[in-house]
């Protein structure tokens, strides 16, 4: 965070230097117009766009983080931000039209403008399609920052919901089978208890990892909530999808957790369930898949 | 007339909450999740400072603000499991200490109820069984208003969750809700179970006997009397072993079956009827809804516990004839004895 806020203060402060440096010159070749010859609308207006422009810029260094493409879009919108921004002064002062740059000021910066924005959503194209490629196990279809889970990087129950419905239709259309396994960890609110909140949030964000290295690229996982997971799995018989609820377990089960303060092995496991999609609609598919895990969990062999 | 209700209460701007106690589990929660504090704490008078220096105590107004910007702020759907999960036993001094110490379902549920000043302020637990099963139902003590389902999420994650890791069993409870299904009905699901029903008459937490006097490992029988003890001061530390809400619920469900009015119950709490009136305003509630709640739960319990019918039931409540009592009874629940019964 410290290193985003340095930058933006770096190209506001130049912005704010070059755009000093424009009014100082025009100021210096031209002369202050009178009060009646200044049109106000197009003060506004112009102003208007400036700040929006700045709008522009403070969201985009606020939330990408620093590098090429966040440099390349920020030069494109200072350079905007610093043409507009000659555009209102012209408004105020009158430059000569004997001299041969006296708009220079405010047409220059602009193609340079375009090309660096250019090159920038270019490139943010480009980065687009790398971080699509790394989330093919977390979404499908569409994507929607509003559902995702605010603690671990998958989608919650709201995009598990959604994205089931467009499953079912699909599977139907196909003919396809389509199975979806639950998989919760046993014990977690003693894990919980014994290692504290931070500690189990921290498993709760490796265990996704590890469940998603687990899965095929065109399935899918999703966090239901607090410790249970349901994966999609798209064209898969039940006899596959039992054979990957067995993997995801085991992986589980071998995995290797020490706390982050006193090392200290923790030992886990999961109960997973896996249920083939029916006739049922997709409110009634993960509340019986969630009926089932429940069940499982029960059973005194589960028990604590 | 002397009053009988000598000390009123604690009321929703009673400054009676520790402010290291719930409020900072709460603040400790929203940190983890990298809230802002100082939007955390905004109107809600209180300063980082002060969970330090753990001296400070806040009024349950105080508390519902904190609950209500922590919930903007963390904007996720499981906020109050989380909390509830790291709520109980706790560190509410020795409260919690005797939580811990318990050696069965009933003992656990005794302290809960008998100290819910320090163990739960603003949601009040009820207790009773009848021969199959034991019940627990939840009720507002502060007017929670808005934070009513966030509170009572927390509380019932907050017991099973306990009751879970004391007991190291799992139980099949069965839980009740006043309220309609929530969208986010799969935390419901993890964190308590499977067994809900929702848009029921209470918020209410149901269990087989059986399980009420199995013994729990752990358990210290002796030491636990020590802990009751200094949880016994504790509570007369305390502004009031009760809020107002309560009090006047107590005193009209013990006196519910003679005729009461506004004048009446305010005398007998020694204020006037208008301060009564200020008082319950306050609240978010009036005296007519306090007299139907207490009538309410008074024909449930009568039904579920002492297998009552409908004819009983009215005439228990001094009601002169079955017109009436149906008539009642469809304003306090929505629906005819009949149905329900």
């Amino acid at each position: 965070m410290k290193k985003r806020a340095f930058l933006q203060t770096c190209y506001s402060y130049g912005l704010a230097i070059a755009i000093g440096i424009g009014v100082m010159i025009i100021s210096v070749w031209g002369d202050l117009k009178p009060t009646v010859e200044i049109s106000w609308l197009d003060v506004f207006s112009e102003g208007g766009m400036v700040i929006l422009a700045l709008f522009w810029l403070g969201l985009l260094l606020r939330s990408r983080p620093a590098g090429r493409v966040t440099q390349l879009l920020a030069l494109g919108l200072c350079a905007i931000v610093f043409s507009w921004s000659m555009d209102v002064v012209d408004e105020f002062i009158r430059m000569p039209s004997t001299l041969i740059w006296h708009n220079w000021l405010e047409s220059l910066p602009i193609p340079i403008a375009l090309v660096l924005l250019s090159i920038g959503i270019y490139h943010w194209h480009q980065e687009e399609i790398a971080i699509s490629a790394q989330m093919v196990k977390r979404e499908r279809y569409f994507r929607e920052h509003r559902l995702f889970d605010k603690l671990i990087p998958v989608g919650g129950a709201a995009y598990l919901k959604k994205l089931l419905k467009l499953s079912l239709a699909e599977s139907k259309k196909l003919q396809q089978p389509l199975a979806l396994i639950a998989i919760d960890l046993d014990n977690f609110n003693m894990i919980n208890r014994l290692y504290g909140p931070e500690e189990s949030d921290h498993i709760l964000q490796l265990i996704c990892q590890l469940l998603v290295l687990n899965l095929r690229d065109e399935d899918l996982i999703c966090r239901l909530a607090g410790d249970r997971f349901v994966v999609l799995l798209h064209n898969t018989s039940e006899y596959e999808a039992q054979q990957m609820s067995m993997d995801l377990q085991n992986a589980v089960a071998s995995f290797a957790y020490r706390t982050r303060q006193h090392h200290q092995r923790v030992y886990l496991s999961a109960t997973a369930v896996t249920t083939m999609a029916r006739t049922d609609d997709s409110d009634s598919l993960i509340k019986r898949l969630n009926l089932e895990i429940s069940k499982t969990k029960q059973q005194p062999s589960n028990a604590l | 007339m002397t009053p009988l209700i000598k000390t009123l209460g604690y009321e929703i701007d009673t400054a009676c909450i520790a402010t290291h106690h719930q409020p900072a589990v709460l603040v400790e929660f929203a940190l983890s999740r990298e809230v802002d504090s100082r939007q955390l704490l905004r109107s809600t008078r209180i300063q980082l400072e002060d969970f330090r220096l753990a001296e400070k105590r806040i009024s349950p107004d105080q508390y519902l603000t904190l609950i209500s910007n922590c919930r903007k702020l963390v904007n996720a759907d499981d906020t109050s499991f989380l909390y509830g999960q790291r709520l109980w036993p706790g560190c509410f001094g020795a409260a919690s200490q005797a939580l811990q110490l318990v050696s069965n379902l009933r003992q656990a549920i005794e302290i809960i109820c008998d100290f819910h000043a320090i163990l739960s302020p603003l949601f009040t637990p009820r207790f009773y069984a009848n021969e199959q099963e034991l019940f627990i139902f939840w009720q507002d003590a502060t007017g929670s208003d808005e934070q009513q389902q966030f509170l009572i999420e927390a509380h019932m994650t907050a017991f099973i969750s306990m009751v879970s890791w004391l007991s190291k069993e799992k139980m099949p409870w069965n839980f009740e809700f006043t309220y309609s299904e929530p969208t986010y009905i799969e935390q419901y699901w993890v964190n308590l179970g499977q067994d809900l029903t929702f848009n029921q008459q209470m918020n209410c937490m149901r269990l087989p006997i059986e399980f009420l006097d199995k013994p729990w490992p752990n358990a210290s029988q002796i030491s636990i009397h020590g802990a009751l003890k200094e949880t016994h001061k504790q509570l007369l530390s305390l502004h009031s072993p009760q809020s107002f809400i309560d009090q006047l619920y107590d005193y009209i469900q013990t006196h519910i079956r003679q005729p009461l009015n506004l004048e009446k119950v305010s005398a007998a709490f020694g204020i006037s009827p208008a301060s009564m009136k200020r008082k319950l305003k306050k609240h978010h509630t009036t005296f007519q809804q306090q007299i139907d709640l207490a009538r309410k739960n008074t024909a449930i319990y009568l039904f579920q516990v002492k297998h009552f019918n409908n004819q009983q039931i009215a005439e228990y409540l001094r009601f002169n004839d079955m017109n009436n009592y149906r008539r009642a009874f469809k304003r306090w629940t929505g629906l005819s004895p009949y149905t329900l019964f």
